[in-house]
């Protein structure tokens, strides 16, 4: 008896804007540790989200090329747990109403069907230590889509080809670099 | 203190100094220290913002219809260089760098903050018992409670230590503490007023709004306060015209939520404003119920953030887990924790279902019975509480407390502005509120000013 594998995977891609996703910190890749956060992305009180509209232009122009709908409707949840380098507690991410649903990506012959694309807003990096761990909010906040596809890949090989692919699209179309050492393409797989 | 309007002009005219105004302020405030009604006081930067005041009016500058005239904020809005304490434990040692909007509004209007003001931790309450800084008392019988939230801003306008000062509303906590104290309080349209700088409870409720001691002064802050922010995405409502007040409904439910002698009180109100025709809302019966669920879901998810890492008290422990327990069991209330405990139960995934989508499912029922009623009539009328201030200390049960909220509620979740008008009596005022359609704050406000000539 043999099995075919299916596999549904998850992508992160950080999205190629100058500032995070609600508020106007730089979004670039380093910096010296917790020097590129303010009021709105360390969670301080009183400090409110505002979208950031090059990421919405950036997150459609993907959804666009894949193929996907852009909702009329689209809007932002919290999702909820605690760790430290979650500064308020919560994620802002999009669960009820994605900016896109539906696409496709083309993997040699085959169109990979996707579930849903959304925007969300990156955690902070945990450096753990042997007797302590430090918290660097300055990727806290960083905007990212997240790609969802359906349980339609059916080998690891095919997954492979799959994330080349993405990367060449979207380096194609401006969104991401696409930069995998950096974390800007990062991959969850479900098999 | 007075009107707002008529202190600016005596400043403009020379006949007072915002030196002399803002002294007789911090005067006023230490002669009624037993109020409670101030977390911290800051008078070398009022004498100071003052003395600029005068200086600046001195060489022709005039900085708007607030210049010179005393002020005091909530401790729950950022006031930069002052502690935001927000009457809770957890925030000790926080100092915020910046204004927020609201107060930045008034700020640039010209107006001189005196101080901060008490509140229920985090804003949840209705009687300002629930501060880590004590019990805030009426200024017209110390025996008894201001109300609240904001507490604080009521007893401080009602005692005259400042013609204004700035509450936020969330079910009721600028309207229920004006009505026990007998000033005004304005819950202005969710999303007409900034809540950047607002230290969060709820925020698809908060609103800031004002409390004074005349309709025209509510509305003269208002003004200032008002309009679109970049650092607050939701700041989108405008104020409306000023319609002359017209066909007025008197929502059967909520009138019958009240004694006989607020009964007669509303029906004098009623009768001033030449009568109102009988609406009925029948989600009202929801209103309360949903409010607490809601309310108390948001809260959970807005006080996840103090956790001792990056501001604030912090208990050390051995561990990080540790360490977020025990500040967050000795930083909060038990108001506060209530409410976390609350809201994170009807959050969790085998009660969601249960109690927050139901919560969020009655507050479109209420919103869209408003909507209908406002194709009938154009405000609507109730008392603002069910009652008059009640003895400190006698509200051990929160349930019972929270009734106290009754009438206050349904605006607030149908996102309305809604305005507190004092009714002088012989015994403790009860307060008269006028409600009207989103974005139709102006109106209510010409409704007020009429009802409060009427009553006079």
């Amino acid at each position: 008896m043999s099995y075919t594998p299916v596999i549904g995977l998850e992508i992160h891609l950080q999205l190629a804007t100058a500032t995070k996703m609600f508020c106007g910190c730089s979004a670039a890749f380093g910096g010296g540790a917790n020097t590129r956060t303010c009021p709105v992305c360390l969670g301080f009180p009183g400090a409110l989200p505002v979208p950031n509209e090059q990421a919405v232009v950036l997150a459609t122009r993907l959804a666009l090329a894949l193929g996907a709908t852009v909702q009329r409707r689209s809007a932002f949840d919290r999702k909820s747990y605690i760790y430290p380098d979650l500064p308020k507690g919560y994620q802002i991410t999009q669960q009820v109403h994605p900016i896109a649903t539906g696409g496709a990506v083309p993997v040699g012959d085959r169109a990979i069907p996707l579930r849903r694309l959304h925007l969300e807003e990156d955690a902070g990096k945990s450096s753990h230590g042997p007797s302590s761990t430090t918290v660097d909010l300055n990727r806290a906040g960083v905007p990212l889509v997240e790609l969802v596809t359906e349980p339609a890949l059916r080998s690891p090989a095919e997954a492979a080809a799959f994330m080349k692919q993405v990367r060449r699209i979207v380096r194609y179309l401006g969104v991401s670099d696409g930069n995998m050492e950096q974390g800007s393409l990062r991959c969850d797989a479900n098999v | 203190m007075g009107a707002v309007a008529e202190l600016a002009e005596r400043l403009r005219s020379g006949a007072v100094s915002s030196r002399d105004l803002v002294d007789a302020s911090l005067l006023r405030a230490e002669a009624t220290a037993s109020l409670n009604a101030f977390v911290c006081l800051d008078p070398d930067g009022a004498r100071a913002a003052a003395a600029q005041a005068d200086d600046e009016r001195a060489r022709g500058i005039d900085r708007g219809p607030l210049h010179g005239v005393p002020v005091a904020i909530k401790d729950n809005l950022h006031v930069a260089g002052l502690p935001t304490s927000c009457a809770s434990r957890i925030l000790a040692g926080f100092v915020p760098r910046a204004d927020a909007t609201a107060v930045a509004r008034l700020r640039a209007a010209g107006a001189v903050f005196i101080g901060k003001t008490n509140l229920d931790e985090f804003a949840m309450g209705s009687s300002t018992e629930h501060s880590a800084f004590g019990p805030v008392r009426n200024p017209l019988d110390e025996e008894r409670v201001a109300g609240g939230s904001s507490g604080g801003s009521a007893a401080a306008v009602a005692a005259g230590v400042v013609p204004v000062a700035l509450g936020s509303d969330t079910g009721g906590s600028v309207r229920q503490p004006a009505a026990f104290c007998g000033v005004v309080g304005l819950r202005p349209s969710w999303g007409s007023v900034s809540r950047s700088g607002l230290v969060a409870f709820a925020s698809s409720l908060d609103q800031v709004g004002p409390i004074a001691a005349d309709v025209d002064s509510a509305q003269l802050v208002l003004e200032v306060l008002a309009g679109p922010d970049p650092a607050d995405a939701t700041a989108t409502r405008s104020l409306g015209p000023a319609a002359e007040p017209g066909r007025i409904g008197l929502i059967t439910q909520l009138a019958d939520a009240v004694p006989p002698a607020g009964r007669s009180v509303l029906d004098r109100a009623v009768a001033a404003l030449g009568g109102a025709e009988p609406v009925s809302l029948p989600s009202t019966r929801f209103a309360a119920p949903a409010y607490y669920v809601l309310a108390s879901a948001e809260a959970a998810s807005n006080l996840a953030r103090f956790d001792g890492v990056r501001y604030g008290a912090r208990v050390p422990e051995d561990s990080l887990a540790a360490m977020i327990r025990s500040t967050r069991s000795q930083g909060f209330g038990r108001e506060v924790q209530r409410r976390i405990l609350l809201g994170n139960f009807v959050l969790s995934a085998g009660h969601r279902d249960a109690y927050y989508r139901r919560g969020l499912a009655a507050r479109d029922r209420l919103r869209s019975e408003f909507d209908v009623l406002f194709r009938r009539v154009d405000l609507l009328i109730s008392l603002t509480a069910p009652e008059t201030a009640f003895p400190v200390g006698s509200r051990p049960d929160p349930v019972a407390m929270y009734r106290s909220d009754l009438l206050t509620i349904p605006a607030a979740l149908a996102g309305l502005p809604a305005v507190s008008v004092p009714v002088p009596g012989s015994g403790l005022p009860w307060g008269v509120q006028i409600m009207g359609p989103a974005g139709a704050d102006r109106s209510v406000l010409a409704a007020a000013r009429r009802l409060e000539a009427a009553l006079g």
